[in-house]
């Protein structure tokens, strides 16, 4: 039996009682060692979801447990997550930021930061207020991955930046992965990832649509996930 | 965990409150070397200077009088508001989304920023206070240059306040409890202060638009909400203590003077303390349960 890595059960969240749940009763049990895609369109909950995996919000009803703890201290030490915004002190140089992440997580590998920056070609001395947007992204995408999880949230990693940039970034995740840990991917740019993902994850107004391998969707519809996706949330 | 929160919350803001701290302490140096000159000292020392330059020195050291006072009172209010934009970015900002998502507790994190707030705020204070001084010791040295000593001072202030040897004398307890509360005042205000505003500011979380603007009118809510409850206490607990000791005939006593004086300031001092603490259990209640970063 494979390990449950993510385990939600029953997982609510109602931020007005006058309008549906932004979550709604979500139960979903995630293994380790695969690269999932949490899909769905804007406003389906995939954030609201993601926020309560990292502890950013409370559940209304439900629970999650990660590595077999309640959301809290410990599941933060399991979990390296990657927002959909500059989260790091912009006045900040790129070398405080690593030694800061280095003394603050005791999984984070700084020699493997400091080689992706090399690759990156960029220098850890400048400050990140320097940084053009997309390689502010690129920078917080290397702090995440240097961090040796054994969950990765990465929230809309590839939105807003070039495609090239996009190619780095999943080239990263890929190169990062491990076959023990697992990443959770939220996107609705599908077509740009679908081949790296195992499995997918389809989430309306808060609602559970689908949760199984990409290569069933591709079997059982004779589509690829991109297409089935758009068919689902067709407007 | 808490002292590695601590030492990055400190960097964070060390560079302007260090720089505040640097202007406040330069200013009082300046002074102090430019009371030194003939221009100032003058006025004292009885050193012949032109018409000009008497007339200058005067004008200008009234300036730079008020020039003191609007920076102590800037600089004291820049560090604050200083402290409170970056605990607000940290926390309920963009920023929050690293500082939420560490692996520590609310009160780590939170206990943190309010121990580094403490420190700088006390720094900045500490600041003030020795720029104070140094204008002071310089105003000593020109005293002592113009043939005056300790004695001479004393024989002065004692010409402007006649009353005080038998005040001291009658009301030697009070005097000694006011100095404890001055010593307790220093030591929690800047705690009372920092608590203040960043209860007010978490709990401006609570609004879903205009959190910071709601934050900043809850600190006044909170701070003048503080002040009319006790003044209303306190007027009723005075107004009780007068009619009782007018009966008694007791009113004029110095007794009754004490309790005037320390009564309601001891009041306020725990009031404003008890209402810091519960602050920071709201944050921590508002943080732990309602946080919802936009």
């Amino acid at each position: 039996m494979e390990e449950c890595l993510v385990n939600i059960q029953q997982l609510t969240k109602i931020y007005d009682s006058n309008h549906y749940p932004a979550v709604n009763e979500l139960t979903l049990m995630l293994p380790r060692g695969r690269i999932i895609g949490l899909l769905g369109p804007n406003g389906s909950g995939k954030t609201t979801l993601i926020k309560m995996m990292n502890g950013l919000l409370k559940p209304t009803y439900g629970a999650i447990y990660i590595c077999g703890f309640p959301v809290g201290v410990e599941t933060r030490r399991h979990v390296s997550y990657l927002p959909d915004r500059t989260y790091l002190n912009n006045a900040s140089r790129i070398d405080e930021v690593l030694e800061m992440f280095n003394e603050l997580y005791d999984d984070f590998e700084i020699e493997k930061a400091y080689s992706m920056l090399f690759d990156l070609g960029v220098d850890p001395r400048v400050r990140l207020q320097t940084l053009s947007k997309g390689n502010k992204e690129k920078v917080q995408l290397i702090l995440v991955m240097s961090r040796r999880a054994d969950l990765y949230v990465l929230d809309e990693p590839i939105a807003g930046v070039d495609p090239a940039a996009r190619d780095y970034i999943m080239r990263t995740i890929l190169t990062a992965h491990r076959p023990d840990s697992t990443i959770l991917l939220s996107t609705h740019l599908i077509g740009d990832i679908e081949t790296v993902l195992d499995e997918v994850i389809f989430i309306r107004t808060g609602n559970l649509l689908l949760y199984n391998t990409a290569q069933y969707v591709r079997d059982q519809y004779g589509k690829s996930v991109d297409a089935y996706f758009r068919e689902v949330f067709a407007c | 965990m808490l002292s590695k929160l601590i030492k990055y919350d400190w960097k964070s803001v060390c560079r302007v409150e260090g720089l505040l701290a640097i202007i406040m302490l330069a200013y009082g140096l300046l002074a102090a070397i430019m009371l030194q000159t003939p221009v100032y000292s003058g006025f004292v020392t009885g050193h012949k200077t032109t018409e000009s330059m008497q007339a200058f020195g005067f004008i200008s050291g009234g300036f730079g009088f008020v020039a003191l006072w609007i920076l102590i009172v800037g600089v004291e209010i820049a560090s604050v508001i200083y402290l409170a934009v970056r605990f607000y970015r940290s926390m309920y900002d963009d920023e929050g989304y690293l500082t939420h998502t560490l692996p520590s507790t609310t009160m780590e994190r939170l206990g943190s920023k309010l121990i580094v707030g403490y420190a700088w705020f006390m720094v900045v204070s500490l600041a003030v206070v020795v720029s104070l001084g140094l204008i002071a010791v310089s105003a000593l040295i020109i005293g002592h240059r113009a043939g005056y000593g300790f004695q001479q001072m004393k024989d002065g202030i004692l010409e402007f306040f006649p009353y005080m040897p038998e005040f001291l004398s009658n009301n030697k307890g009070t005097v000694v409890h006011l100095i404890v509360l001055f010593v307790f005042t220093a030591l929690l205000n800047p705690f009372i202060r920092i608590a203040r505003v960043f209860g007010a500011l978490t709990i401006g979380q609570l609004f879903k638009k205009n959190r910071g603007l709601m934050g900043v009118v809850f600190y006044f809510v909170i701070s003048w909400g503080t002040s009319f409850v006790l003044n209303v206490v306190s007027g009723i607990m005075r107004a009780f203590d007068v009619k009782r000791v007018y009966s008694l005939d007791e009113f004029g006593s110095s007794g009754f003077f004490s309790r005037m004086i320390t009564v309601g300031n001891d009041m306020s001092l725990a009031v404003n303390f008890a209402v810091a603490v519960a602050l920071v259990f709201v944050t921590r209640h508002i943080i732990d349960n309602k946080l919802n970063l936009i």
